[in-house]
Parts: structure tokens; C-alpha cells; sequence
């Protein structure tokens, strides 16, 4: 038991940046809709950073912008050769690429808040979230670029 | 003489005259101003109106003359958290804890500390220590209640909750908890009783206004028909979009002429659950409580 005490006598947060809320759960929400998988993702660096689920978040994080590049890939591609037939939506219809670019940054941050859950919930307890207008504008903006430049990007290939 | 003024101090400090408190102890430190005991009270009464650098500033001082006081480094940890200088805290709770392990105030605080910096492995095992030494403390329960929250564990926590209850039924903090549970669960109008009651007893208390103000919001005869999206809160908003889309290819696919009110009526609910909350917040703040 007194091992016990001595490992948990040892100092946590040594090096380690100060623990900021996190943006509400709404405003990621907000952002996914507007900003796509990539505004997302640059939304949620810090909450990622803080949630410790990987000893080397920033890998997790590279493992994350690698899906969301594939993702984008492959709606530009689909744009120029077309979903497969199980899949009841018109690629060359840009409203619908729309709604599936928006369904693929709802089910990152569906995974992302299953696996924050608990960040989220401290940091209400904590009190009020940081103000997310900048950084979520920035992020929607930054994310929105991206996409364009990675679809442009995929279907100049595939033609 | 000495004592007396201490406790008169002290009884400010209870009914929450803080300036009071302050300004009477600060006049006695002018004549004493190497007493450690007013130095830890004045650390304390900027504890209590959140001047941490003030306070921290006065408890170092008052540790430069007695390095090794407890008290003093007590009230300092408690200042450096506030002040969310965790580093710095988290060297002096350990070593307040390796001077004094049966102390389950010291625990309770490291647990507290590891919380709010999203360590709750860490927090759970510091608190589960804190009550081994004191199985009784509502402040280590009511801890471990939030630990409960935080880690998703509501019926653990509420559990807690109904027996810290029942042992202290007017006990504030014991409410506050009870509070957070009810918003937690959307039970918005039990949370706006519970709130206002706290408000009588804190009435200058800004957050609990705030609080209330939102709960008469989601609580008024208005937000009826919005009530899934209050129960059901960004969750509702993404089913609110993914319906207009499947409305949307409804029409397209139905050439019925009513359909097309069936959508608009549909973008006005959309509409009006966006605008409810701000519009009547605005209302009832400007009504007043």
C-alpha cells in the first residue's frame, strides 16, 4: 500500500501546458456543419492533445488527417467515376456531395466525442467553455479550403 | 484583545462580508504586519472572493517568515488552483501530503487538482484514499460524486448523491451538486426550483442568475414544442438536418402540392428552435427575477 502512495505522490503535470476548457460540444457541432472533416479536426487539435488516449497524440492526430485526405480523395474521385451502386447518391450532384462531406465530419465528431466523452463533461464541469467564435471561423475557413484543394485536387487526377 | 479581533474577523468571513473582513484585517496587519495568523486569514478572505494573485502574494509572504506552516501552504495550494498555476500547485500538495499522509483534506484537494486537469484515473485512485482515511467526509463524497459525473458514472453518482442528502439535506454544496445532476439529466424544472432556492440564499450570485434566466427559457410554455431538442441537445440539431434532407427528397419525389407547406412549416419549427433561446433569455433578463 505504501508503494501505492509513493507512485501516486509522483508529479503529473510537470512540462505539461496549463489544462484549458474545452469548446462546448455545440460549437464542434457547429463547425463539423459548416467547416467539414478538415474544419473539425483543426477545431479539435486541443482537446486531442489533452485527451491522452495515445501516448504520442500527434500520431493519433496524423492517423485522423490521413482518413479525413482519404475521405476528400475519394469524393472527388467518386465526382468524375461515381458512388458504387449500393450507394443511393448522385457524386455529380454537388448538393449531395455536400451532405455526404457533412456526414463524414458528424461521424468523426460522433468518434471523437465518444472517445472525449469524459474531457467534455470535465470541462463543464469546470464551467464555462472559451469563447469558440475565432477559432471555430478560422477552423470552418481552414477546413473549407482544404476540402476544396483536396476534391480539385482528386478530380483533376481522375480525368 | 488579539483573539477577539480574530474572531471577529473570522465571523465576517462566515456571513460572506468579505470586503468587511478584508479591510479590517488589513488595518491590523498595518500594526502587525509579521503575524502569520492575520497573513493566512487575509490569504484566506482573497481565496474567497477569487484575488488569487493578491493571495498568493500574501501567503508567500507570510511563508517567507514561516517556511514550514502549514496552514499557510494549505491556503497557497488552494490560491495556485485557482489561479490554475497547476504545476506549481501540484509540488505543494505533494509535498503538504509526504509531511502529513493521514491528512484526507490534502488528498482530497490533489484528487480535486487531478480532475480539473483531466486526470481522472489519477483523481478517482487520490480521492478513494481520502475517504480510507475519512469514510465520513461529505466533502471527499461530494468529490467522488463529481469524479462519478465526470466519468459517466450517473447512477453511482446519484447514489452518492441521495445518501450525502439525506445526511445534510441544507448542506450548499450538497445542492449545488444536486443542481448540476438535474441539468445534467435535462430535468430542467426540478433544476429551476433547486436553482432559485440557492439564489435566495446567494442572491448577488451571477451564474445562478444566468442559470435560471436559461431554465425559465427551456422551461416556458413556449419551449413546448421545441422539447426535443432541449431533452435531446446536439443530438436533436444533426436529426433536425438529416429530416430536412429526407423531406427535401420527399418533394422531389412527391408531386404533391401540399408537400411543399409540409417543408416550410418544417424550416419554420428549424427556425424558431434557433431563435428561442437567445430571444426569450434576452426577455427574461431584461424582465428581471
Amino acid at each position: 500500500m505504501q508503494q501505492n502512495i509513493e507512485n501516486l505522490l509522483q508529479q503529473t503535470l510537470v512540462g505539461s501546458k496549463p489544462a484549458r476548457p474545452m469548446y462546448s460540444i455545440s460549437s464542434h457541432v457547429i463547425v463539423a456543419f459548416f467547416g467539414g472533416p478538415f474544419g473539425l479536426l483543426f477545431y479539435s487539435l486541443n482537446s486531442i492533445r489533452y485527451s491522452r488516449l495515445l501516448k504520442r497524440w500527434w500520431l493519433g492526430y496524423l492517423v485522423l488527417f490521413a482518413v479525413v485526405l482519404a475521405s476528400q480523395i475519394y469524393l472527388g474521385q467518386a465526382t468524375v467515376t461515381g458512388f458504387p451502386n449500393w450507394i443511393p447518391i448522385d457524386a455529380k450532384v454537388p448538393a449531395d456531395l455536400k451532405i455526404v462531406n457533412r456526414i463524414i465530419a458528424l461521424l468523426i465528431m460522433g468518434f471523437l466525442y465518444l472517445l472525449q466523452k469524459r474531457l467534455f463533461t470535465i470541462s463543464e464541469l469546470k464551467g464555462e467553455s472559451p469563447k469558440p467564435w475565432i477559432p471555430a471561423i478560422i477552423s470552418s475557413i481552414l477546413g473549407f479550403v482544404f476540402s476544396i484543394a483536396s476534391i480539385t485536387g482528386a478530380i483533376s487526377y481522375a480525368q | 484583545m488579539h483573539s477577539d479581533n480574530h474572531q471577529s474577523i473570522q465571523y465576517l468571513v462566515d456571513i460572506g462580508r468579505y470586503n468587511q473582513a478584508k479591510q479590517e484585517t488589513q488595518d491590523l496587519l498595518h500594526s502587525d504586519p509579521n503575524n502569520i495568523e492575520l497573513l493566512g486569514l487575509l490569504a484566506t478572505i482573497c481565496w474567497y472572493q477569487d484575488d488569487f494573485e493578491e493571495g498568493i502574494e500574501v501567503a508567500e509572504t507570510g511563508l517567507s517568515y514561516s517556511p514550514d506552516n502549514e496552514v499557510l501552504k494549505h491556503i497557497l495550494f488552494l490560491l495556485l488552483l485557482g489561479d490554475e498555476q497547476f504545476e506549481d500547485s501540484e509540488v505543494l500538495i505533494i509535498d503538504l501530503i509526504r509531511n502529513n499522509p493521514r491528512n484526507d483534506d490534502y488528498f482530497r484537494g490533489y484528487a480535486e487538482l487531478m480532475l480539473y486537469t483531466f486526470h481522472l484515473g489519477k483523481a478517482k485512485k487520490l480521492i478513494a484514499e481520502a475517504i480510507r482515511i475519512a469514510p465520513d467526509d461529505a466533502s471527499s463524497q461530494l468529490i467522488a460524486t463529481l469524479i462519478d459525473i465526470a466519468d459517466g458514472k450517473l447512477t453511482e453518482s446519484k447514489k452518492k448523491l441521495e445518501k450525502l442528502i439525506k445526511e445534510s439535506p441544507d448542506d450548499e454544496h450538497i445542492l449545488r451538486l444536486l443542481l448540476l445532476q438535474l441539468c445534467i439529466k435535462k430535468k430542467h424544472h426540478a433544476a429551476m426550483l433547486l436553482a432559485q432556492e440557492l439564489l435566495r440564499r446567494n442572491p448577488h450570485e451571477q451564474e445562478l442568475i444566468d442559470l435560471i434566466i436559461s431554465l425559465r427559457t427551456t422551461t416556458h410554455w413556449s419551449a413546448i414544442p421545441l422539447w426535443p431538442v432541449y431533452r435531446f441537445g446536439w443530438v436533436a440539431s444533426i436529426a433536425m438536418w438529416m429530416i430536412y434532407i429526407v423531406l427535401v427528397r420527399m418533394e422531389d419525389k412527391m408531386s404533391v402540392a401540399w408537400f411543399n407547406y409540409v417543408v416550410w412549416g418544417y424550416l419554420g419549427w428549424c427556425l424558431y428552435s434557433w431563435i428561442h433561446q437567445p430571444v426569450f433569455n434576452r426577455i427574461f433578463k431584461s424582465r428581471g427575477l
